[in-house]
């Protein structure tokens, strides 16, 4: 009997660290972040202070296309007259997504320096503004026609301390029955400070903004 | 042969106890250790616990293997000419570094046999609204895309197997209207220029050289094959894909506006000007 116990504990521990390191896309207890970290860095998740840049990842986990909207605010000195005076100048990108397989998340690099940065035109009003557009139909070629639902899920605030230069910040888009479009969006932050300051891999990046400095581009 | 050591019930049934409480401590140890460190996947946890008991520093969204951010930057010009006549015509130029809007569509392959197509916009948002030809004011419809912000990069998750930047999949804003322009011989008169056809600000489609079986550049167009964009394969995971056009944007003049004649077929094959995609991968 207890040959049997000892038998059966060692299968299942053998079949427990094969689903865990196994690493798939999804279904695994461990968070790669957290496989990353304890085997000492591959390639960075976070843009890192250095490289003077945010990464905004929109993730749809549902079964539609979903056109992601936006928007960042920043400060900016506007000259009015003799007097300089500090305005709130907002960008909207709309990035589009998709629910096959590696298509299923996009991401946008921006500037640090950002003051607010969520879904929808305005964001003020996440309750009310469109945040996504939920489309019926997937294709690579498809322009993504559908309809709008707020997201329902207040702007990530620098300022509140939700996060800081060089942090990824992520919305993600899931299906959830009993809300309007039955789609409701989190929002996550991966801290900067939470990952590896060495890479085995490429440093991502840092020579994103390498290069960028190189053919003098802003971003 | 092996007998089993005789024990009073009692102490059995404390070792019983003993070991069911040392399991359970490494167990919640086991969990609280990994619940600290971001270590248990949301989707896992849900499964396990109500969402309401969910503690929030568990709360994370599953991350990709790694990152390979697409740039694609306008490092193209105005040319000279083209400049005076837009200041000329009320646009602000005074930007030193006024590049041409450019919008560009990048085909992306993964590694699960998806794909996507990622569209880039770059440069200045200037356009001509207006312009008065022979006493009639034509209106240019802008497009959305002109006022949009500057989309110059997009990140995929990895793996990417491959980057296409098609060749007619590049255009450029021309900021001002032009004209096809004929000459007519009139008679007692003498040669006159007539507007034949009058187009507002557009985007345009560059287009690659014509060359013969030989490689021979048969038609001088607005790319030279070796300038365009080279397909990209097999990218490792976190590599950074930058593409940018350099060039210049240049029109030729008909009477002071801008445009071409139209028998000048070599004047309107190389419209509206020279270019090269310069691709990087680090």
């Amino acid at each position: 009997m207890l040959r049997i116990r000892a038998c059966l504990t060692v299968v299942l521990l053998a079949a427990s660290a094969g689903w865990t390191s196994g690493c798939g896309e999804n279904a695994y207890i461990l968070n790669r972040s957290f496989v990353n970290y304890t085997q000492g860095g591959v390639f960075p998740l976070a843009p890192g202070q250095s490289s003077g840049f945010n990464l905004i990842r929109l993730v749809n986990l549902t079964d539609n296309p979903v056109q992601f909207i936006v928007t960042v605010e920043r400060f900016v000195v506007a000259q009015e007259g003799e007097e300089e005076t500090t305005q709130v100048e907002t960008q909207t990108y709309q990035l589009d997504t998709f629910p096959n397989g590696l298509t299923n998340e996009v991401g946008l690099l921006v500037n640090c320096g950002s003051i607010r940065i969520g879904l929808g035109e305005n964001l003020n009003f996440p309750q009310d503004e469109p945040g996504l557009y939920v489309g019926v139909s997937a294709g690579t070629d498809e322009i993504i026609a559908g309809f709008g639902v707020p997201a329902r899920v207040n702007p990530l605030d620098a300022r509140a301390g939700n996060y800081g230069c060089g942090d990824t910040l992520i919305f993600q888009a899931a299906r959830q029955d009993g809300v309007p479009g039955n789609i409701a969006v989190k929002s996550y932050v991966l801290p900067a400070a939470s990952q590896p300051t060495e890479y085995s891999g490429p440093d991502t990046f840092n020579n994103a903004r390498s290069l960028l400095n190189r053919v003098g581009g802003g971003s | 042969m092996f007998q089993k050591p005789f024990l009073p019930r009692h102490l059995l049934f404390v070792g019983r106890a003993l070991r069911a409480g040392v399991r359970s401590a490494v167990l919640v140890g086991l969990g609280l250790a990994l619940a600290g460190c971001d270590a248990l996947n949301p989707a896992f946890v849900e499964v396990m616990l109500p969402a309401e008991r969910i503690p929030s520093q568990v709360q994370a969204a599953d991350n990709p293997r790694g990152h390979v951010p697409i740039f694609f930057v306008s490092n193209a010009r105005f040319d000279g000419a083209l400049l005076q006549y837009m200041a000329a015509q009320g646009l602000d130029v005074s930007d030193a570094n006024l590049r041409p809007r450019v919008r560009v569509q990048a085909n992306v392959e993964f590694s699960d046999g998806s794909a996507r197509v990622m569209e880039f916009l770059d440069g200045a948002q200037i356009s001509q609204s207006a312009t008065v030809v022979e006493g009639e004011a034509e209106v240019a419809v802008i497009p959305p895309d002109l006022n949009r912000p500057s989309l110059n990069n997009q990140v995929t998750q990895c793996d990417v197997v491959s980057v296409l930047v098609a060749p007619n999949a590049i255009e450029v804003y021309i900021p001002v209207f032009w004209g096809e322009f004929e000459q007519v011989d009139i008679q007692d008169v003498g040669i006159e220029i007539r507007l034949r056809e009058l187009y507002p600000p557009q985007f345009y489609v560059l287009q690659l050289d014509e060359v013969d079986a030989r490689g021979d550049t048969v038609t001088l167009r607005n790319i030279g094959v070796r300038d365009a964009a080279g397909p990209i394969l097999d990218l490792t995971c976190g590599s950074v894909v930058l593409y940018s056009l350099e060039g210049t944007l240049q029109m030729s003049f008909v009477s002071g506006f801008p445009g071409y004649f139209t028998e000048n077929e070599a004047a309107i094959a190389a419209f509206p000007g020279r270019f090269a995609v310069k691709t990087q991968v680090r």
